[in-house]
């Protein structure tokens, strides 16, 4: 017949194996949503960085969790588009 | 302690809501100033990302992206409608490439340089030296043995056939893509084919597919 210590160290073997298997199933699943958000992002990007003249493949910074985002937005905003601008207009 | 620790957890989301906030207006300016250069109002783009504040939450900006990429820029068109610019393209790649191209307007200080242009590279083969001499109104860079005079062989297998299209207004040099696969850049920009006919005379280098080649001065 198993000892006391014994039961107490199967069952918190038990629960932390199976907070390790939740915790890989949670960020595994937060990869796959962030890469999936990413993608819908990274399409109209992709054909908007190519219209403006820039790479393509600028718009895969919106793989870069949090600021991904912001960076992509300010080359696009703050530098000169090769394909060229429109004209300043007055508001 | 336990203060501390309610203390320090207010402060997280503080400290997260004020960065939700400063970017949030860096977005929405960033916003304003990308659709600007397209050619559109503004406050189209501002709007668009602060209606990420109301209870649509981020799916009106986000369709509102799709909406951006996709749809036709006024810079497009003002662009073209600049005295000098080049003619307004046809919204969809031309179907028929091997048609007469309408021709350049007149440049608007014609300088007297009557000399042609000269197109020089390397390519799988060797060497490749296109002369642009302004015999013909356009001419047609094909990748593809050259069937007509007013077109110009770049024997590579990344230049389609036809590949792309020259246009010659006066002492002007215009670009034009034709849909090709391989892709056509000036000056490392790339060029589409909805962009339609550009003016190359003061570039420098235009790549058809990975043949680079050197725009001169015959």
């Amino acid at each position: 017949m198993p000892d006391v210590w014994s039961i107490v160290v199967w069952m918190l073997g038990t629960g932390v194996a199976w907070l390790m298997t939740f915790g890989a199933l949670v960020a595994f699943l937060f990869v796959i949503g962030h890469v999936l958000v990413a993608l819908v992002l990274i399409i109209p990007t992709w054909r908007i960085c190519t219209r403006a003249g820039f790479s393509g493949a600028l718009s895969l910074l919106h793989l870069v969790p949090v600021v991904g985002t912001l960076v992509v937005m300010a080359i696009l905003a703050f530098s000169d588009w090769p394909a060229g601008e429109a004209p300043p207009q007055k508001v | 302690m336990f203060s501390f620790g309610i203390a320090s957890l207010l402060g997280l989301f503080g400290l997260t809501s004020a960065f939700a906030l400063v970017a949030l207006v860096l977005m929405a300016w960033m916003a304003w100033r990308i659709v600007a250069k397209a050619g559109l109002p503004g406050w189209l783009g501002l709007i668009a990302v602060l209606l990420s504040l109301t209870g649509v939450g981020a799916i009106v900006p986000v369709i509102a992206l799709w909406v951006f990429a996709y749809m036709g820029w006024p810079r497009d068109d003002m662009r073209l409608a600049l005295p000098g610019g080049m003619p307004t393209p046809s919204p969809s790649p031309n179907p028929n490439p091997t048609a007469p191209p309408a021709a350049l307007p007149p440049p608007m200080t014609a300088l007297p340089d009557r000399r042609g242009w000269r197109l020089s590279g390397t390519v799988a083969g060797g060497s490749v030296s296109l002369a642009v001499d302004g015999s013909a109104p356009a001419y047609l860079l094909t990748g593809a043995a050259a069937s007509a005079p007013n077109e110009l062989c770049v024997p590579d297998p990344s230049v389609a056939s036809p590949h792309a299209r020259l246009l010659i207004a006066g002492t002007r040099l215009g670009l034009e893509d034709l849909g090709s696969p391989g892709g056509t850049f000036i000056d490392g920009a790339r060029l589409l084919p909805e962009h339609g006919p550009r003016d190359i005379s003061a570039a420098r280098k235009i790549r058809l597919g990975s043949v680079e080649l050197a725009l001169s001065k015959a």
